[in-house]
């Protein structure tokens, strides 16, 4: 008699990075723009040290709010520093806040979402009824309190952007998770006597996963917004560390004489938010042609 | 129905006292002692002992919470740290600046965000589409407090048409509305376009044309009708936006509204002002959404909720 071995499943690509999945993708002219964005920035950042002129915290006297010269091809700020240099440094800083607070809400959010939705009954509601309170808020504001309680600092926001993003991230887990435990497969798994953790790490999430990519996306957008706006208020990393936001904040006391001190951070900001939702919107159409119009 | 509407009144209830649990909570975990602030950097530690005994400071803190919640019910919500009046004084005076900033922004956000999404979605594809789209991204990714700054720069640094700063008159109000409504602009303008594509696949608008009626009457009364189900909800939403929005546009527009009080309150450790701002907006957002769910069953017959 043939005996059926356990044996491990095949390995398949992840439905994420499948064939079908990227054909579509680069099908989308936004997608593929959003993706350059986003690259070039990545680039930027990683190479920001090799890029840069000069230090971007080092400061002459004399050399103070310098129009665009060979020297300093985006001049000189309020302290003589060189500002494209800043620039460079600043997409590091500005970059890591909101990358590092997407992770968190993803990981967590996530997380919530998918033992809501596998457990269900009071474990389900406990979770999603205080994720209704945290979207009960403006999500803004909520942000605004944390750091008024955490204090004003780069890793501060992280925290600060990470907990408004928690909810989004757990809806869209929760109701993926929903519809993929009433499947074949997993009532299959379960009846092989397979814990709830195994469940869900290995059939659950891989398929949770292609619209919380989606939701990735779109939530790094929201996040550079975020946390670029706390910093604008003063609330984000502190002098002399170069950030985007908070560049554009000293910037406007000298809007008349150096424009260009404002808006090329905020042009920045602009590219990099605009790159992220490209991508998402590329992503969703890749990953869900359903949804393609 | 109307068990809906009832029942969907009570869970206001749970929720606003979530929110002030948060709000209490995490203002709890400021650093810095309030009793010290308000005694000023000569009071005593004797000072500092009869303020923190006269807040119920000493107290545990969930009857701190209890006291917080049964003062809030009675409209006492404490006095300034700083200028030592009531914070309801403080603040009166900032409720009409954001109240009229966010008004004016939701107005220009339903407009314009409606029409660019109904032409886009009858003229799909076309450079009208493709234009509308265009700036429907750049508004969910430009930052509110650059282009306010942009708005400033052009408008009244160069042309000199309007006044960047101030509250009070019309003219003060047209460049922080623009500011504040373009990102939500855009994300109507999104949600009606696709929303109208979709109503518009539907048979009964097939019916509608097929049995004559003018192209003007299937999409308003046919069409739009049903596609605005979804964007109501979305309009609702971005007033939470918009309350967080105001904070930056009030601080790039210099307009004395309740976000520009909070940022200053909160670098003064105000915190009876901050908690007091903070609260008061999020009950006003939760307030907007039980409107707009109580919208939601007139706008849909369809949805029966009992």
């Amino acid at each position: 008699m043939a005996t059926v071995a356990a044996s491990a499943p095949p390995r398949v690509v992840p439905y994420v990075l499948s064939g079908a999945v990227l054909r579509q993708f680069r099908q989308s002219r936004s997608a593929v723009i959003g993706l350059i964005l986003v690259a070039f920035f990545i680039l930027v950042a990683a190479l920001a040290p090799l890029l840069a002129p000069y230090d971007p915290t080092a400061f002459t006297l004399g050399q103070q709010l310098r129009p665009p010269s060979a020297a300093n091809p985006l001049g000189t700020d309020e302290l003589g520093r060189d500002i494209l240099s800043r620039l460079l440094w600043g997409s590091r800083v500005t970059l890591l806040i909101t990358l590092g607070a997407v992770v968190v809400s993803l990981v967590v959010g996530a997380t919530l979402g998918i033992v809501a939705g596998f457990r269900g009954k009071w474990t389900d509601t406990l979770i999603m009824r205080v994720m209704d309170v945290l979207l009960a808020m403006p999500g803004f504001l909520l942000a605004i309190a944390i750091i008024a309680a955490l204090g004003a600092g780069t890793f501060n926001v992280v925290v600060a952007v990470g907990i408004f993003s928690i909810p989004a991230f757990a809806r869209v887990a929760r109701g993926s998770t929903l519809s993929i435990k009433e499947q074949d497969y997993v009532l299959a798994a379960r009846a092989l006597g397979a814990s709830d953790i195994t469940i869900m790490r290995r059939h659950v999430l891989p398929n949770v996963a292609p619209p919380l990519v989606v939701q990735t996306s779109l939530r790094l957008a929201t996040a550079i917004l975020t946390a670029s706006g706390l910093s604008f208020l003063g609330l984000g990393p502190q002098p002399p560390q170069p950030e985007w936001g908070a560049m554009l904040s000293t910037g406007r006391n000298f809007i008349t004489s150096s424009p260009q001190l404002a808006t090329i951070p905020g042009l920045a900001i602009l590219l990099v938010a605009m790159g992220f939702n490209l991508l998402g919107d590329g992503l969703r159409d890749a990953l869900d042609p359903r949804l393609k119009r | 129905m109307s068990r809906f509407i009832v029942a969907r009144l009570l869970w206001t209830i749970p929720v606003v006292l979530g929110v002030s649990l948060l709000v209490f909570g995490i203002m709890k975990m400021v650093p810095g002692d309030v009793a010290q602030v308000i005694a000023g950097v000569d009071g005593t530690a004797e000072d500092v002992e009869i303020i923190r005994r006269s807040l119920g400071l000493d107290r545990p803190v969930w009857e701190q919470y209890a006291v917080f919640v049964g003062n809030s019910l009675r409209g006492d919500f404490g006095r300034s740290a700083v200028t030592k009046r009531p914070v309801t004084e403080e603040i009166g005076s900032r409720v009409w600046p954001t109240a009229e900033l966010a008004i004016a922004a939701l107005s220009i956000a339903l407009v314009a965000g409606l029409a660019a999404g109904i032409v886009s979605a009858t003229r799909q594809y076309t450079v009208w589409d493709n234009v509308a789209t265009f700036i429907s991204l750049l508004g969910v990714s430009m930052p509110v407090f650059w282009l306010g700054l942009m708005l400033v720069l052009l408008f009244s640094v160069t042309l000199g048409w309007l006044p960047s700063s101030g509250a009070g008159t019309l003219a003060q109000l047209v460049l922080p509305a623009v500011a504040l409504g373009s990102a939500s602009t855009a994300i109507i303008a999104r949600q009606t376009r696709s929303g109208m594509l979709e109503v518009l696949r539907q048979d009964y608008v097939r019916t509608a044309r097929a049995k004559g009626l003018a192209e003007r009457t299937v999409l308003v009364a046919h069409a739009l009708k049903n596609a605005l189900i979804p964007t109501v909800t979305v309009a609702g939403l971005q007033v939470g936006y918009l309350m967080g929005g105001a904070v930056l546009a009030e601080t790039v527009f210099a307009r004395p509204g309740l976000g520009r009080l909070l940022v200053d309150s909160i670098a003064r450790r105000d915190i009876a002002v901050v908690q007091t701002t903070i609260m008061l907006l999020s009950v006003t957002f939760v307030l907007v959404n039980l409107v707009v769910d109580l919208l939601y069953v007139k706008l849909d017959p369809r949805i029966r909720y009992d």
